[in-house]
């Protein structure tokens, strides 16, 4: 690695450090639109929707609350940088552990399937592309067209209603056979815990449950995906550097699977990271779907209970992860393009 | 024969409708010759290269008979077509900037090409000999520090370098045909010389046919035999390049020659020929030519002269006929 | 440029193209069976939504805003309930025994103006903020940049959970969550658009003939980064469509009686083995629209970057 594309990932990591900045701010400030006074603070922080004034006031006196706005902003980011997102008033333990409890088990099956749609997607979208305006194009158009357009929810039930209940493949709902002892939490992964403690009925209990949602997330992003590889091959494939590659001699197959899908996927890069973002989106229906009890179903419960700490905070640890996944999207273009290591 | 060209059609089908852009086009190409093709722009000049390399982009549709080394290419698949290109027919594209493989190195590029050569020729050659011939190439071209080019990638090369990479190339595959498509415009005078002086070199010593395309009537004068006057898509003038330089006959080719900013007479005004190309949506009815002909009559207006020969020459005005 | 009277010339000659532009942008659209097919979904549902939108705003529930329906959408008929698709209730009805072909149209307005009021607002926000760190450039840029990162980096769906909790889960509060999650994406491509023609001749014509800013800003910077940016919003109202949709399910930002496909969908879910119609309806009503307008943004897209004719 140059000196220039080190200095090109220092400067990215400085711009992610801002940005989630600019985010917490944003939060702060929504936060004191909505509650504009140290009770109506304490009612959100607290977490309890129905205390007393007299509780909430002396909630406010103990958190800081009534004192100056700069002060506050100032604990709030520290506190977030310390982890620190207040205590989950239902479940009466702090929101960061929780988080710790939650995220892993949906980034393990959402990751599965986006690897998985990522994988299919380049392959389809590059097939069509080689392919265009012809009836295996079209193929490839149709049903990436009605997986991507149809609610993710109904996407889901219908999955598990012909899948899980019909067929009875595979079980609908539950992250594992609730009979089953969970292995002690080392690293934090349920697969990898299974895997440490060698309980393999535990493990492919987590398996066979976890097919159905990782399909799910798979046919959510595919479509996505498929259809980007595809415009972008497109606009490779009629650059003149293509042109050429196949002028010299080199077979068509060959110029459009490494010259031109290399190319075309220097610009997918950031678009697979947004499509994380919506693919952790679609896991909060998929996960109520199919009773799974990750980050998705914290969300739901939160929002069911008014619990405004476990919102804040997840909001703040998926943007986070998303932010993370951008520095990295960053860092792979700037590895991937090397034009870009010139800026 | 290398190249055999019998009743070329080629049509674009846009959106704006289906034009011809060339029409009943007749050529043949011996080995060893070299032909330019002038004209002015838009007149189809790239459109019959590619015809030749059989890379007309999905819209364009060719018919007719291109015969290249004795095969018929335009009822090949793309399959048996790849198997020609690179070492049969190389074309150097127009505008060659953005010609090369933005995340591959130089090097890689080029070594790509003498690889194909050599698994063609089933020539074996290790990694050393190959690496010297590409540096051999590219000093021919003279272009500078040619180990150090081979490590960059093409965004850091100036565009005249480009330029010279792609004709590099095309000294590394060696084809029988060789299609320039202007590729001189992004160099200064001298190196543009010394890359004219390197194409004619080629053509003596090895053979290599070459299909010049500019509109620089002084280029094609200093470098090729016969010389093709193409307007509208149309041949209007075929033959020796020094008879037709010296003695045109088509008044379009006079108006050429004319134009040349250092052609003798007239010295100090520049002549240009009146009048624009015609679209091809909207073709004049007689002789293309017609509208900015200064020697126009009736007949040219009605009717389209065919080409006929005359001295060894082809052409296609009603003034010879 | 020493000649007076030139921008003006070439400011006359941009109005000229743009009139022309829209016609023949039409007559490319047609040509694509794929795009008549979606244009005539999108006509479809964006006609039928003004009409019946336009009897239920003045209207409400009852006389003649039900009156262009097969039947009252709200008229409960419990022996009826869960009734499979017969010829009078062609796609079944609901467990109320309400008639699901009529509640999906009278649903479809809101959705209609859901989708249309937050990508319109995103392309207000959007294009303002995008334009101006793109014309501004340096500092500005900079900051409206991180900014913009910043909320693409929120995963939309649960921020806007998150907002239409705090904002009481009111159909406005949802609206007003949905722009703030959509506008980003604008703002990236008015800043690209900008960059691009912001040294093109006629601005710098417009500039040097003393134009005002604001209708520089407008007229010049903001129409003119347009054209690839409604393909791209031709798309994204099916996206609001789906957003909304998934909110629904999760019971966020609808009045209980009313119907909007995405909760029409949502509440059948949980009777799909036994009634698949109530869900699988309002759910391809869905599908069709979305596809509808992706057909109609895939096509402008090839238009603008000229990829039409092969
Ligand atoms: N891909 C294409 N689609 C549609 N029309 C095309 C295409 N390529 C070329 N044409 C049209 O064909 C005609 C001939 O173009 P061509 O590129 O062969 O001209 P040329 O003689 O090489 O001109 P120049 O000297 O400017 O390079 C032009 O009118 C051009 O508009
Ligand atoms: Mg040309």
């Amino acid at each position: 690695m140059d000196s220039r594309t080190i200095a090109f990932i220092i400067r990215r990591a400085i711009y992610a450090v801002f940005t989630l900045l600019i985010l917490i701010v944003f939060i702060f400030v929504l936060i004191h639109v909505i509650a504009p006074n140290p009770i109506s603070l304490a009612k959100i922080y607290s977490g309890v929707p129905h205390g007393s004034l007299t509780f909430y006031a002396a909630y406010a006196k103990t958190h800081g609350l009534d004192a100056p706005v700069y002060v506050q902003i100032f604990t709030y980011i520290i506190n977030i940088f310390k982890g620190n997102f207040g205590i989950d008033p239902i479940k009466d333990q702090p929101v960061i552990t929780l988080i710790g409890k939650y995220l892993p088990r949906t980034l393990e099956f959402v990751l599965t399937g986006i690897v998985i749609s990522i994988i299919l997607g380049l392959y389809t979208g590059a097939y069509a592309a080689a392919r265009r305006r012809k009836p295996a194009d079209n193929t490839v158009k149709g049903f990436y067209l009605a997986t991507w357009s149809m609610p993710t929810f109904l996407l889901a039930a219908v999955l598990q209603l012909v899948i899980a209940y019909d067929l009875r493949l595979l079980p609908a709902i539950n992250m594992v056979d609730p009979t089953l002892r969970a292995p002690p939490d080392v690293l934090a992964f349920p697969i990898l815990n299974a895997l440490w403690a060698r309980d393999w009925p535990y493990l492919i209990s987590l398996i066979h449950h976890m097919i159905l949602p990782t399909l799910a997330i798979a046919l959510l992003s595919f479509g996505i995906i498929t259809r980007l590889t595809r415009s972008t091959m497109l606009d490779v494939m009629e650059t003149d550097y293509f042109r050429l590659t196949l002028m010299k001699g080199v077979p068509r197959n060959k110029a459009i699977y490494s010259v031109a899908l290399r190319n075309a996927s220097i610009p997918l890069v950031t678009y697979i990271v947004l499509d994380l973002a919506f693919s952790v989106a679609g896991a909060v229906v998929i996960e109520e779907i199919f009773s799974y009890h990750g980050i998705g179903y914290y969300i739901v419960q939160a929002i069911y209970n008014l619990d405004y700490p476990a919102i804040l905070g997840t909001t703040i640890i998926i943007a986070l992860t998303i932010i993370v996944a951008n520095l990295i999207a960053d860092i792979l273009y700037g590895v991937l393009d090397p034009r870009v290591r010139l800026e | 024969m290398l190249l055999s060209i019998k009743n070329l059609n080629v049509s674009y089908n846009t959106v704006a409708g289906k034009y011809k852009v060339i029409d009943n086009l007749n050529l043949d190409v011996e080995e060893g010759e070299l032909v330019s093709l002038v004209g002015e722009s838009a007149s189809g000049k790239s459109t019959l290269g590619q015809v030749i390399s059989r890379m007309l982009p999905p819209v364009g549709i060719a018919t007719g008979e291109v015969t290249l080394d004795s095969v018929n290419i335009l009822k090949l698949s793309e399959k048996e077509m790849t198997k020609l290109r690179g070492t049969t027919v190389f074309m150097i594209f127009q505008n060659p900037l953005n010609s090369l493989n933005p995340v591959k190195r130089v090097g890689t590029q080029l070594l790509e090409a003498l690889f194909i050569r050599n698994e063609r020729t089933r020539h074996q050659m290790t990694e050393d000999d190959a690496r010297k011939e590409v540096i051999e190439a590219m000093t021919s071209l003279r272009l500078p520090d040619p180990e150090k080019i081979m490590l960059r990638y093409p965004h850091e090369l100036s565009g005249g370098q480009v330029q010279r990479v792609v004709i590099c190339m095309a000294l590394l595959l060696r084809p029988k045909l060789l299609i320039a498509d202007e590729p001189t415009t992004a160099l200064d005078v001298t190196i543009q010389a010394q890359v004219i002086k390197l194409l004619r070199d080629l053509n003596k010593q090895t053979g290599l046919s070459i299909i010049f395309i500019t509109h620089d009537i002084g280029l094609a004068y200093v470098l090729s035999n016969r010389m093709l006057v193409f307007y509208a898509g149309r041949v209007m003038e075929l033959g020796k390049t020094t008879d037709l330089v010296k003695k045109p006959m088509h008044p379009y080719t006079s108006g050429l020659i004319a134009s040349i900013p250092s052609a003798p007479k007239d010295s100090g005004r520049l002549y240009s020929i009146p009048g624009s190309p015609p679209s091809y949506l909207d073709l004049p009815n007689g002789c293309k030519f017609s509208p900015r002909c200064k020697f126009v009559f009736n007949k040219c207006l009605n009717e389209e002269p065919n080409a006929i020969v005359t001295n060894g020459r082809e052409i296609r005005c009603w003034l010879y006929e | 440029m020493t000649d007076a009277s030139l921008p003006a010339q070439m400011i006359r000659k941009e109005k000229v193209k743009k009139s022309n532009r829209l016609i023949e942008y039409i007559k490319l659209m047609i040509k694509d069976p794929s795009a008549i097919l979606g244009l005539i979904i999108v006509v479809a549902f964006l006609g039928w939504s003004l009409i019946q939108g336009t009897l239920e705003l003045f209207f409400g529930t009852t006389g003649p805003a039900i009156a262009l329906l097969p039947h009252d959408p709200f008229s409960y008929n419990l022996p009826m309930h869960l009734h499979p698709p017969t010829l009078t209730y062609i796609f079944g009805t609901n467990t109320y025994g309400e008639d699901i072909w009529s509640r999906m149209l009278y649903a479809m307005p809101r959705d209609a103006f859901i989708s249309i009021l937050v990508v319109l607002s995103a392309i207000l926000i959007g294009g303002i903020l995008g334009v101006f760190a793109g014309y501004r450039g340096k500092f500005t840029d900079e900051t409206v940049m991180r900014i913009t990162d910043a909320f693409l980096s929120l995963p939309a769906l649960v921020l806007v959970i998150a907002l239409s909790v705090m904002f009481d889960e009111t159909l406005s509060g949802v609206i007003l969550a949905l722009v703030i999650i959509w506008w980003p994406i604008y703002a990236r491509f008015f800043r690209a658009q900008t960059l691009r023609i912001k040294n093109l001749d006629y601005v710098q014509a417009a500039k040097l003939n003393n134009v005002s800013f604001t209708r520089l800003f407008f007229r010049y910077l903001f129409m003119n980064s347009l054209d690839p940016i409604i393909a791209y919003a031709a798309l994204d109202f099916g996206n609001v469509i789906l957003t909304y949709s998934t909110l629904a399910f999760l019971g966020i930002g609808l009045e209980p009686p009313i119907p909007e496909l995405g909760s029409m969908a949502s509440n059948g879910v949980g009777t799909l083995p036994t009634g698949w119609w109530y869900a699988i309806f309002p759910g391809l009503a869905i599908l069709v629209i979305v596809i509808g307008f992706v057909l109609v943004g895939d096509r402008m897209q090839d238009i603008i970057s000229n990829r039409i004719n092969y």
